[in-house]
């Protein structure tokens, strides 16, 4: 079976006065039907500009400078803004942000709102009905269509936020880190409701978060990107069990365990994306690191099965 | 609901507003006020005497005791009504009373058109003229400086966007009464363009729709020359909250639903952005009103600032008195309506966030 | 290195690495020394402004002195000559001394004025002018106990007779310039109608003085139609000058204006907006009221009630235009508040007052700077429009006064461009370089491209 998304060296680079920064730096990734595809990494390995890059809202200072993506088997970046924009933006592909973003426009109420999606892409059929059984599908009371947005909860707003996202009944959900910000519980409701969604409306996800407990409760696979590029990716039972790269090992042990009484963090800063160390981008964060680390940049290579690996170790 | 608690809300903020501008102006020229009083009643009892004795003449029984005492009697009352023979507490509520609801006293030189000698008349007579101006250039800049900042926020970083900074520049370096008065030098008694002044040609037509013209006609200059020190400023001001605005989040997830660039901007970006900008509207309302008044002494304008001017001429403090408390009613009610509208627009502020 | 100090130098070196910025400071520099410049060559002149008869010998409402250029025929500067006086007749009571003038005069039209000049020891008794055109055409004009120097304005008895016997009437509004054509044009009806005879003038002044008394100096001006670089106004005076003396003025009330304003502003608008609460609507409402006074009404008021001098003018405009700082300084405030150090210093248990100190003053400083760029061509217009008003503080040369001497002598009907458009002109330039830094730092807070 083919993947319905399929992420081919993508680079994607900021021209800032500091130089070029690339956030994004040929990065491939698969994601096949009903399957949730993890991306983590911490702040600023720019997975969030992965996230706004297949959704092709990249703005100035940043492009997109190399790569394709595939929409069974299209490309899409060759598309034409206007077509991209009348046929796979939010119709195909829909986007869920951060919880603590302000998604809704804030002088209008959330049906206006959804109404404005569905009017804007030419949906068939009664706005209001539709709006109705959105929310009924997010487990909202038909009656938050008329509020504001300032007048709903954290939870609330992001529970409209994907009815919205669903509105078209897209086949692909991108979650930037849509639990981040609220707080403990109405995240694990958050995380149940896209688990139920993605049952019943046979979605495929990519989950990007720098948390990786939560990871392991959906994702089906995982890509570990650090400083703008893929460190490790496979399986996700395979990588949590026996996790390869020294930075996945690290970012695992940084998991807070009820069994452990302290957490390990990961020494060392992010390098600067304008100036990335030469050799391998996590070299000089690296307990193992070797001279050849420093010197040539490991590729991304298959080492069992389905699990790809960027290390000299391998 | 929301927006009748808060619109109660605002009505009561801005009769305190009122209430406590007119004690400040009060308190600043308490004495002066005092002289104006007292001459107001020494005025209207020399006229009662006058009156009497025109009808005593008539009637022939001239008894002077009995007028003097009658005139005396009649300026006691006048003093207890103004408050002059009262504490100082009493005298304030009792002249603010007397300002609140318009009874300046009497003028000392000026009379209105209809030889009236009351300041309330006198402002009444000159007051539309300055309403007609000032409404009318608020409008054009309001309207013309949306669009202009607008269409530079849509293209930031181009040639016309640049540009919105340099008549900014001129905005806060520009006198508006200095640029009127270079107009009627140059295009009025220069090239014979326009009208050097005035509100209609002389004398008025009397056709209502020429009549209309004319002072249209003679708007002209005077409006321009607002128009291009206020235009800029304000289209500043539109542009950089756009600006800031476009970098709210919700930018960024609109464009991502496939909602079009301008269907953002006009709809989105600009009812976001629009309680703001209507305080900024409230701003420059409140920063223009001291050039256009000006403007009208340069082109003969009979309003308001003309009176002023008039007055201060004629040494006439009542009257300068007089309008310096309705203008302050009328920057009220400007800010007032605006807030109206603010409320109006803004769903956050209804539930008092 | 406290965070202040690198708030400050950022702003700066934003303005100065900035060519327009450069720009701007330099400009603030030069208006400095030209006024310090203007203050010490001019000294004397300043006191003597509103002396109409210090400015007696310079040319009326004359153009700029480069006019020349472009029409020398008929724009030209003022001519003077001397001449010996001789004594003609000596006795112990009076003596009579003559003084001759003989001038060619070939412009295209008369002088904007004559005077004459004569300094004697003691007081003139009487002066008698006989004036002879080319033609052979004679005028007297005569005055007793003039004063040292007499224009044409001070023979206007004599000259309007000499007017109405050439054309049957004295036209309405004869000012010197009138009087001059009637001196240098053809006898007859068309005496006024700007043509000019050409050739040999004659002037014999003839004076009667007291006894012993010696002519120091003596000169006849033929006051010309062109003067200085920004021209003169109706009493003469040089508007060169009078734009110099008026710049440490201007300069002066608008650096007291803004910084007393925005300080004030920005300190009330930042505890507002930092406090929150009960003392925010307090201080909001008391900002609102002062927002709703209408400056310039209300300063008419002031400034006509107590005729301020500059400093107390300086208060009265801050005490009604920080609100308008105070308002904009709050909204800052109220976004620095929400930021997480703000939180983390509450939860240490710092005291807000310190907070205040530390964290919010630093972050207002760089805005406070812009806004007291951007306050002092706010303060410079709002005097110089009192002044155009009439209420300019006394004793003061101001631009708007010299603007509403425009107006009042229809400047604008006359076609004396020069007297309106200069001191305007120096109203903006003046603002120029502070409009220019302020908008530079405040886009530097705010962001803006």
């Amino acid at each position: 079976m083919s993947p319905i998304l399929s992420i081919e060296n993508l680079s994607i680079h900021f021209y800032t006065p500091k130089g070029v920064r690339k956030a994004v730096d040929r990065v491939s990734l698969e994601l096949n039907k009903k399957e949730v595809v993890g991306v983590a990494g911490e702040s600023g390995s720019g997975k969030s500009t992965l996230a706004l890059g297949i959704m092709r809202l990249i703005a100035p200072p940043g492009e997109i400078v190399d790569g394709k993506i595939f929409y069974h088997g299209d490309d899409i970046l060759r598309y034409s803004e206007s077509e991209f924009n009348s046929k796979i933006r939010w119709k195909k592909i829909a986007m869920i942000f951060q919880g603590s973003l302000n998604g809704f426009t804030p002088v209008f109420k959330i049906g206006e709102q959804i109404e404005e999606v569905l009017e804007v892409h030419e949906y068939k059929g009664d706005f209001k009905e539709r709006v109705k059984e959105l929310l009924k599908m997010v487990e909202l009371d038909p009656s938050v269509a008329d509020r504001y947005p300032h007048e709903l909860s954290g939870g609330m707003k992001q529970r409209a936020f994907i009815a919205m996202a669903l509105a078209l009944n897209p086949e692909i959900l991108i979650c930037d880190e849509p639990t981040t910000a609220l707080d403990v519980i109405t995240q694990a409701k958050i995380i149940n409701l896209l688990k139920t969604l993605k049952k019943d409306l046979g979605l495929s996800i990519i989950f990007i978060t720098h948390d990786m407990a939560l990871l392991s409760e959906i994702s089906d696979k995982l890509y570990i990107m650090y400083a703008g590029g893929i460190m490790e990716s496979g399986n996700s039972l395979d990588i949590y069990k026996n996790p390869k790269h020294p930075y996945t090992q690290l970012l695992m042990e940084a998991i807070a365990d009820i069994n452990k009484d302290y957490i390990k963090g990961i020494p060392g800063f992010m390098p600067d994306l304008a100036n990335l160390p030469s050799g391998c981008r996590f070299s000089d964060r690296c307990p193992y690191a070797m001279d050849i680390c420093r010197r040539k940049e490991p590729e991304l290579k298959k080492i069992e099965g389905d699990r790809n690996v960027a290390c000299w170790l391998y | 609901m929301g927006y009748r608690t808060y619109l109660a809300k605002q009505v009561i903020v801005y009769i305190t507003v009122l209430i406590a501008a007119m004690s400040i102006l009060y308190v600043f020229t308490y004495p002066v006020i005092q002289t104006v009083l007292r001459k107001t009643i020494q005025d209207e009892a020399l006229h009662f005497k006058q009156a009497i004795l025109k009808h005593a003449s008539g009637h022939g029984t001239l008894n002077m005791t009995k007028i003097n005492l009658e005139v005396h009697r009649y300026e006691a009352q006048l003093i207890s009504s103004y408050g002059l023979n009262r504490p100082v507490y009493a005298k304030y509520f009792i002249q603010m009373y007397n300002l609140i609801t318009f009874h300046f006293g009497n003028a000392y030189y000026l009379t209105a058109p209809s030889g009236s000698r009351k300041v309330s008349a006198i402002i009444a007579a000159y007051l539309p003229y300055t309403i007609i101006l000032f409404t009318t250039g608020t409008l054009i800049v309001i309207f013309a400086g949306t669009i202009i900042g607008l269409l530079s926020a849509r293209y930031a970083g181009t040639f016309w966007d640049k540009l919105v900074p340099t008549i900014a520049v001129i905005h806060s370096s520009l006198p508006t009464w200095w640029l009127g008065f270079l107009f009627i030098a140059a295009l009025a008694y220069g090239i014979h363009a326009f009208p050097p002044g005035g509100i209609t040609s002389v004398p008025p037509p009397k056709n209502p729709l020429m009549y209309s013209a004319s002072m249209l006609y003679h708007m002209a200059l005077p409006l321009l020359a607002f128009t291009i020190v206020n235009v800029g400023g304000f289209a500043y001001i539109i542009r950089s909250l756009v600006i800031s605005t476009t970098k709210e989040d919700f930018v960024v997830t609109a464009k991502a639903r496939g909602l079009s660039d301008s269907r953002i901007l006009y709809r989105h970006i600009l009812k976001t952005a629009s309680p703001a900008i209507s305080t900024q509207v409230a701003l420059a309302i409140a920063g223009s009103f001291a050039g256009g008044l000006t403007t009208e002494i340069v082109f003969n304008w009979h309003g308001l600032g003309w009176l002023t001017y008039v007055a201060i001429l004629s040494n006439d403090l009542p009257v300068i008195l007089g309008i310096t408390f309705v203008l302050t009613v009328i920057l009220l009610l400007a800010l007032f309506i605006d807030e109206l509208v603010k409320g109006y627009l803004d769903p956050r502020l209804k539930v008092g966030e | 290195m406290s965070s202040a100090e690198t708030g400050i130098k950022l702003y700066l070196n934003t303005v100065l690495k900035n060519k327009s910025g450069i720009i701007g400071v330099a400009m603030i520099i030069l208006f400095i020394v030209l006024s310090i410049y203007g203050m010490a060559a001019y000294k004397n002149v300043a006191s003597e402004w509103n002396n109409a008869n210090y400015w007696r010998a310079y040319p009326k409402v004359a153009m700029p002195a480069w006019m020349v250029y472009f029409n020398p025929n008929k724009i030209f500067l003022t001519k003077a000559f001397v001449s010996k006086p001789k004594t003609l007749y000596s006795s112990s009571s009076y003596e009579v001394v003559q003084v001759d003038y003989k001038f060619r005069w070939n412009k295209g039209s008369a002088p904007s004025d004559v005077v004459f000049y004569v300094g004697t020891s003691s007081p003139i008794e009487t002066i008698n002018i006989v004036w002879k055109k080319p033609d052979g055409a004679q005028v007297t004009l005569s005055q007793s106990s003039p004063s040292e120097a007499t224009d044409l304005l001070s023979y206007i008895s004599s000259l309007d007779s000499y007017i109405s016997s050439q054309i049957g009437y004295v036209p309405p509004r004869v000012v010197a310039s009138t009087l001059s054509k009637a001196l240098f044009g053809y006898e007859g009806k068309g005496l006024l109608n700007g043509t000019v005879e050409k050739g040999t003038y004659e002037a014999k002044i003839t004076l009667v003085v007291p006894p012993h008394t010696k002519v120091v100096a003596n000169k006849l001006y033929l006051e010309g139609n062109a003067y200085g670089i920004f021209g003169t106004d109706i009493y003469g005076r040089p508007l060169g000058i009078g734009i110099l003396l008026g710049l440490p003025n201007a300069l002066e009330i608008g650096f007291l204006t803004s910084i007393i304003s925005v300080i004030g502003g920005v300190i009330i608008g930042g505890i507002s907006g930092y406090l929150g609460g009960k003392t925010d609507s307090a201080i909001n409402w008391v900002t609102l009221v002062m927002l709703s006074l209408p400056i310039l009404p209300f300063l008419v008021v002031m400034s006509y009630v107590m005729r301020p001098t500059l400093l107390m003018e300086a208060l009265f405009i801050s005490f009604l235009v920080w609100s308008f700082y105070a308002i904009i300084a709050r909204s800052s405030a109220q976004s620095i508040r929400k930021e997480v150090y703000v939180e983390a210093d509450k939860v240490l248990g710092i005291p807000s007052y310190r907070t205040f100190f530390t964290h919010f003053m630093p972050r207002l400083t760089p805005f406070a700077i812009a806004y007291t760029a951007l306050g002092v061509p706010a303060g410079i217009i709002l005097v110089e429009t009192l002044a155009f008003l009439g209420l300019a503080p006394p004793g003061l040369i101001t631009w708007g006064a010299i603007l509403n001497g425009a107006e009042q002598n229809f400047a604008a009907v006359n076609g004396w461009w020069w007297w309106i458009l200069f001191p305007g002109l120096m109203i903006i330039l003046v603002s120029i370089p502070f409009v220019i830094i302020g908008f530079s730092i405040e886009r530097g807070i705010f962001g803006g491209r």
